[in-house]
């Protein structure tokens, strides 16, 4: 038992008992004197819950261990599945495709994980999102306007969120390919009807402020 | 635990080196005890135990009273399972481990408050019930060498300051050690000490006791 003392303590000793080899010195001491039988009697309970808690967490972690093994399998397993029915989101899905799969993910309802021409990668669309569908329209109202300038012309509000979409103005061409799941859409092959003709079709629907119409090719 | 300084000569100076040797060798064995016991070796967690159990069991009868023996029980259970994850020196467990107890001891006294239903002591009015204190069932019946009534004395003092005294005496910890189990500054610690022993010298019973030295009657 701690029958030393510290010397800021013993310097206070001093002074209070003045020298005399009794009151607080003595009563310091009898506090912190030698262990009483009493004192020891819980060793053998105090052991035994030793013993159990270090069993315990023994079993928790195994326990613990094993849960983590099931839920890495687990979801796997369940990713697998997910993968396996198509109802993970795009990025998800085509990663865990090509992880189980070794191939290119199939194309997906996801604008922006669909199958896309190797040589024009278009940007990802980001996370936050607004309907499918409404790019979708878009994207097939900017191609068609480009195709044709006659067709119902993209508005500036329209571009602006396509050109959101796909991070800046100049990638809206390629965005709206991957979107569309087209080869890369020349005004030559354009459905137009009119293949052959060397009238190009509005290369920047929409472009220009407040612009409604695009600029009519003169004619001769 | 603080070497005693061997310059200081006090009546029980005697024999400083000879104890502060004692001292070091005792915590060199606490150090191998505390490392078996964290890699969960039940005889290296015996000796700690053994070593500090008292230690622990008398600063809970300051803070909790008759309920000191359980809440030390609640005190190595928890630090039984929270040993894996203790690092440090045996200095720094004293600390660990006396702050277990405290916040155990706490804990006991708010359940008592609320099983009572009525004011009583808390580790916060200890001070309060000077001169009403109830005498200890365990140590009424094996000491007669004047732990029981220097405890007693103790808890007479207020909470803060009989707490102090009991850290820096008998736990043996720093003024910063104290200062961490009882989440206080260090000053208010040492201010803390000094007025609880004030307090102990000018205490009848204390100043009646001038004349007989308890450590003949161990």
């Amino acid at each position: 038992m701690s029958d030393s003392l510290a010397p800021d303590i013993a310097e206070q000793l001093r002074e209070l008992d003045g020298g005399r080899p009794a009151g607080v010195t003595a009563l310091l001491v009898a506090a912190a004197g030698p262990a009483l039988p009493a004192e020891l009697a819980g060793e053998e309970s105090a052991l035994r819950a030793f013993r159990l808690a270090r069993r315990a967490r023994r079993k928790r972690r195994r326990a613990g261990l094993i849960a983590g093994v099931a839920v890495v399998v687990a979801s796997l397993g369940g990713t697998g599945y997910a993968a396996a029915g198509d109802h993970l989101p795009g990025p998800v899905q085509h990663t865990v495709e090509s992880l189980f799969d070794g191939q290119d993910a199939a194309p997906s309802t996801v604008p922006g994980a669909a199958g896309r021409p190797a040589t024009a990668p278009a940007p990802a669309p980001p996370a936050s999102w607004s309907p499918p569908g409404r790019v979708e329209a878009l994207c097939r109202a900017w191609e068609a306007a480009r195709a044709d300038p006659h067709a119902a012309q993209v508005t500036g509000e329209d571009r602006r969120a396509l050109a959101h979409a796909a991070s800046g103005d100049t990638g809206i061409n390629d965005f709206c390919r991957a979107v569309l799941g087209t080869p890369y859409v020349t005004t030559a092959t354009a459905a137009n009807g009119r293949q052959g003709t060397a009238k190009p079709g509005n290369a920047d629907p929409g472009g220009g402020p407040n612009r409604t119409h695009p600029v009519k090719p003169s004619h001769p | 635990m603080t070497a005693l300084a061997e310059t200081c000569p006090t009546p029980f100076a005697h024999g400083a080196a000879r104890r502060a040797a004692e001292a070091a060798a005792l915590d060199d064995r606490l150090g191998a005890a505390l490392t078996g016991a964290i890699a969960g070796d039940a005889v290296a967690f015996t000796e700690l135990w053994r070593a500090l159990q008292p230690l622990v069991l008398r600063y809970l009868r300051v803070v909790c009273g008759d309920a000191a023996e359980d809440v030390a029980s609640e005190t190595w259970l928890q630090a039984s399972r929270d040993l894996s994850r203790f690092s440090g020196d045996t200095t720094a467990f004293r600390v660990w481990l006396f702050r277990i107890a405290r916040n155990r001891g706490i804990d006991e006294n708010r359940r008592a408050w609320r099983r009572r239903e009525e004011p009583h002591e808390t580790v916060h009015d200890v001070g309060e019930a000077a001169g009403a204190v109830a005498r200890d069932a365990a140590l009424d019946a094996g000491d007669r060498s004047g732990t029981e009534w220097a405890l007693r004395m103790i808890r007479t003092l207020p909470a803060e300051q009989a707490e102090a005294v009991m850290l820096r005496v008998v736990a043996g910890l720093d003024v910063a050690g104290t200062a961490q189990v009882l989440r206080k500054r260090p000053g208010a610690v040492r201010v803390a000490t000094m007025r609880g022993l004030r307090r102990l010298a000018e205490h009848p019973e204390v100043q009646a006791h001038r004349d007989t030295d308890p450590r003949e009657g161990s």
